[in-house]
């Protein structure tokens, strides 16, 4: 069977003031409807603009270098801005992660829902409120006829997110992109939107695409992880596996940076990894991580890691097992080294 | 209505005092009540027992926020950012290069850096510089508002580190401001709950995460997402 929706050697480039970055690069993945694929990177990693890539909603200096994006086996890279209009927002909806700037602050959140009903189902007004009341119960909120009337500064966060998924969800789209949907809340809202992003998942067979930067969080929600870093995806597998037994050194030092509660500044303190994301100038020959990497060998000064199949695939030479003599050899560059955090 | 509603609460020298609570709860009112930064209709807060005027204040208490790159003038360099606290505060010229060396040093980062501006820093090399800014006039007390919540996890690993040193290097006393409550816990000495312009709970870190007694508490412990392993 072919996916639902798959992305393929898609790499991207930026212009600035005569310069060029690459901030994607070499990104291939597919999505379908049994799935919630979490995309995981630290700032500048390139998440977002993978997903703006999808939408192709990426600003005018930003350009495809190569690859791409088969939606149902078309390429919508291809597609018009007509045909697009078409397939965003109905078959790929997304959620944004700022409730508070998605939605328009002088109209009512029916005007809103009913708008984009009217416009892509081609449906009467009449029949675009019952189907928009119909869409706020979907998602639990409580009065909807009466949360319909409302402009969207009498709603609380979570409840303009909770707007937003029903629009989303209105149009019956075969998979749903969030990014970041739960960083600009409450912690207190955040696990009610997770889950009912699972629920919409389960009840309507959606797929969803779901970028955070938060290892807790995509371990609940995720069925698959994909790792980025600096552009490229480094490590990807099954959540369990990523989170469980880590192989990439990054994705290791991203699950040991993160503060839990079984952490103590005392007797149990963080690890902390020295350093910065790489700038995206050149296209990396070697992996983009060996600037901070506590593991690096003479082979990762010399030729990009392969992918090697661990429970996760991993994009690092420390599991290449043919070729063992390079392992012991250090490179002679001094690396960071890990400190210890709050010894005191 | 009440933002910030009869509250009593006491730091003490040298702790981390962690305060957490939802949005729109009032602990960032509480903060620039401290810093007098807005006004208080009643109560008293004391500096070591007394009143301060606020032209006293900033060698008392000092703050770094949320979000770095808005925290600073665009155009000036970090050299003269970091200088300008200090001249206002009569510190003499001829060993101002070398103070601010010092506290680019003791902030972790290199000194080249002194002639750039802040749009060409990262945000977690801004929000040292801030923390440089705030220790400038060595006050006793720190508040931090979300001050590392808007970083990347490695980049706030580095920068808790960074703030447990210094803490105890010049001992210093933190208000340590967040939503994310694993971080609060790990550094926070003594956590105080704030719900509704109340303070509902303060408690040591261990007690309130072990046994936490206001229904609010709890309300917001459960809320917290670990790892699922």
């Amino acid at each position: 069977m072919n996916d639902l929706l798959s992305v393929q050697n898609l790499s991207l480039s930026i212009s600035k003031n005569g310069e060029k970055f690459f901030p994607v690069r070499d990104v291939s993945f597919s999505i379908n409807p049994s799935e919630i694929i979490g995309i995981i990177g630290e700032s500048a990693s390139g998440k977002t603009l993978t997903t703006q890539a999808i939408l192709q909603l990426l600003t005018p200096n930003i350009a495809l270098e190569s690859g791409r994006i088969l939606f149902q086996n078309d390429d919508i890279l291809q597609k018009n801005e007509k045909e697009m209009t078409a397939i965003r927002g109905k078959e790929i909806a997304y959620i944004p992660q700022n409730p508070h700037s998605s939605l328009n602050p002088t109209q009512k959140i029916g005007s809103q829902i009913t708008e984009v009903l009217m416009r892509h189902l081609k449906v009467a007004k009449k029949e675009s409120i019952a189907l928009g009341i119909q869409a706020l119960e979907k998602v639990k909120i409580p009065y909807p006829e009466k949360c319909f009337y409302l402009y969207p500064h009498e709603l609380s966060g979570g409840m303009k997110q909770r707007v937003i998924i029903a629009m989303a969800l209105a149009l019956k789209p075969k998979i749903i992109i969030a990014d970041e949907p739960t960083t600009a809340l409450d912690v207190t809202l955040q696990k009610e939107i997770l889950h009912l992003l699972k629920m919409v998942h389960i009840e309507h067979k959606i797929g969803i695409l779901f970028i955070t930067h938060d290892m807790a969080v995509a371990s609940h929600l995720c069925d698959k992880i994909l790792v980025m870093y600096a552009g490229e995806i480094i490590e990807r597998g099954l959540t369990k596996d990523i989170i469980n037994t880590p192989k990439h050194p990054y994705t290791k030092m991203l699950l040991e940076a993160v503060p839990t509660l079984d952490k103590d500044k005392y007797h149990n303190p963080l690890r902390v990894t020295a350093g910065t994301v790489p700038q995206l100038k050149q296209t990396h020959t070697i992996c983009p991580f060996i600037d901070r990497c506590p593991k690096s060998m003479l082979i990762c000064t010399k030729q990009k890691p392969l992918t090697f199949n661990q429970k996760s695939k991993v994009n690092c030479w420390l599991y290449d097992e043919r070729n063992t003599t390079n392992r012991d050899q250090k490179p002679q560059k001094k690396l960071p080294e890990k400190e210890v955090a709050g010894s005191r | 209505m009440l933002a910030v509603d009869n509250i009593n609460l006491s730091i003490y020298h040298n702790e981390i005092l962690g305060l957490v609570g939802e949005s729109g709860c009032g602990k960032s009112t509480l903060a620039k009540l401290l810093m007098q930064l807005c006004p208080q209709d009643e109560g008293e807060i004391l500096f070591e027992g007394k009143k301060r005027k606020k032209s006293e204040l900033s060698t008392f208490i000092q703050m770094v926020f949320q979000d770095p790159y808005s925290s600073f003038n665009p155009k000036m360099t970090i050299y003269d950012i970091l200088a300008e606290p200090l001249l206002l505060h009569k510190f003499p010229k001829k060993d101002l290069s070398k103070e601010i060396f010092h506290l680019i040093g003791l902030v972790g980062l290199p000194k080249s850096l002194a002639s750039l501006t802040p749009t060409q820093l990262s945000g977690g090399q801004l929000q040292r510089i801030a923390i440089a800014r705030a220790i400038s006039l060595k006050p006793k007390c720190i508040i931090f508002d979300e001050a590392i919540s808007a970083l990347d996890v490695s980049v706030q690993a580095q920068i808790i580190h960074l703030l447990l040193s210094l803490q105890k290097q010049l001992k210093l006393t933190f208000i340590f401001i967040a939503h994310d409550l694993a971080v609060v816990k790990y550094l926070s000495d003594r956590i105080a709950v704030m719900s509704q312009g109340k303070i509902v709970e303060v408690n040591t870190a261990h007690a309130l995460f072990t046994s936490p007694q206001h229904p609010f508490s709890k309300k917001l412990l459960s809320s917290i997402i670990e790892l699922k392993k």
